[in-house]
């Protein structure tokens, strides 16, 4: 799949209800335009239930590459330094919730560089049993941006989110 | 054209589409163009229903579907933003969790994180206990997302949700 086809059914889904209605809800917005030389990087803020010392929205980068074809991959960013958010700063979740799960940055193969949820393609390599075992969990043609993003917003106003 | 607004449109078993419309427009006249008139023994409904919230022990939310020969600004479009066309009445839902179940008939235009805080009310679920339950759709075994409404989850020829009120447990290791 070109960069330029992903791109459009990217825009698609971003022009889409599933995106709009969460924008219109102040649940996330783009960060920046979608641009070919950024592509395959995309930015968007998702906001997070208020915790002290904490940001009430998180810079989120979406690597979309092969978009339509491949799950994404996303991870908190840091805009100051333009390169993933320092470890010590991620959103941290209740010890042994779903939270701590998605958002954990050790023990894996990218850690501070991907959400550790089937969603996500860097979670996904060398994890050949998932698909059997949690179909449920699975990214699907069916899927879209925005259900990841969603998925993000929801664990960031989890009562199991305890900040950062 | 008078001033314009982006609204979102639902319909059964379809994603929300973003529609623009003009506000001195009727609904009928949108409904038309989008080619999605509702037909007989269907209704439309706007807005977002959070009855359940306000009165959990009711047996169905009290949320009236629309006159549609009434403008966009008539039907305060500005401020409800929905618009569910060719929609039943009401969506009888049941909400099963540890071999009890509580039940109850939705507005369309609810959404699933309505239910699910419903649901928590009803099974006396506190806040912090309760923040990994999600409601697992049967028989498909998928977990909508919080902002769905209940109308766009109906397939054709079905007329009722079932959930499964489940902690979410991602795949570890």
């Amino acid at each position: 799949m070109t960069a330029t086809l992903s791109q459009r059914l990217l825009e698609t889904d971003l022009a889409s209800g599933d995106f709009c209605i969460g924008e219109a809800k102040g649940c996330w917005k783009l960060a920046q335009p979608v641009t070919e030389q950024a592509w395959p990087a995309v930015f968007t803020f998702i906001s997070a239930a208020e915790r002290p010392n904490c940001p009430v929205e998180f810079l989120v980068r979406w690597d979309l590459d092969q978009y339509g074809s491949q799950s994404p991959s996303g991870a908190f960013w840091d805009a100051e330094s333009n390169s993933f958010l320092a470890i010590p700063k991620w959103p941290k979740g209740k010890p042994g919730s779903v939270v701590e799960a998605v958002f954990k940055t050790v023990g894996w193969a990218a850690p501070g560089q991907g959400f550790y949820h089937p969603y996500d393609r860097k979670a996904m390599h060398n994890h050949v049993k998932w698909p059997a075992a949690h179909p449920q969990y699975m990214w699907t043609k069916e899927n879209v941006l925005p259900d990841f993003i969603s998925l993000v917003h929801r664990y960031l106003n989890s009562d199991d989110y305890l900040g950062c | 054209m008078s001033e314009a607004l982006e609204l979102f449109l639902h319909s059964t078993g379809n994603r929300p589409q973003t529609i623009v419309a003009a506000v001195t427009e009727t609904l009928r006249s949108v409904l038309t163009r989008l080619e999605c008139l509702p037909g007989a023994g269907e209704h439309v409904f706007v807005g977002e229903a959070i009855i359940a919230l306000e009165d959990p022990d009711a047996a169905e939310d009290h949320h009236q579907p629309v006159d549609i020969e009434l403008t966009i600004l008539e039907l305060d479009l500005p401020h409800h933003r929905h618009i569910h066309t060719r929609a039943v009445h009401r969506v009888p839902v049941k909400v099963t969790y540890n071999g009890q179940h509580h039940e109850r008939r939705f507005s369309p235009a609810a959404t699933v994180g309505t239910v699910l805080a419903w649901a928590k009310k009803r099974f006396k679920i506190d806040a912090a206990a309760g923040a990994n339950l999600v409601l697992e759709l049967e028989p498909e075994k998928t977990f909508p997302t919080a902002n769905q409404h209940l109308g766009e989850l109906l397939q054709h020829g079905r007329h009722d949700l079932r959930f499964k009120l489940v902690a979410e447990v991602t795949p570890q290791g």
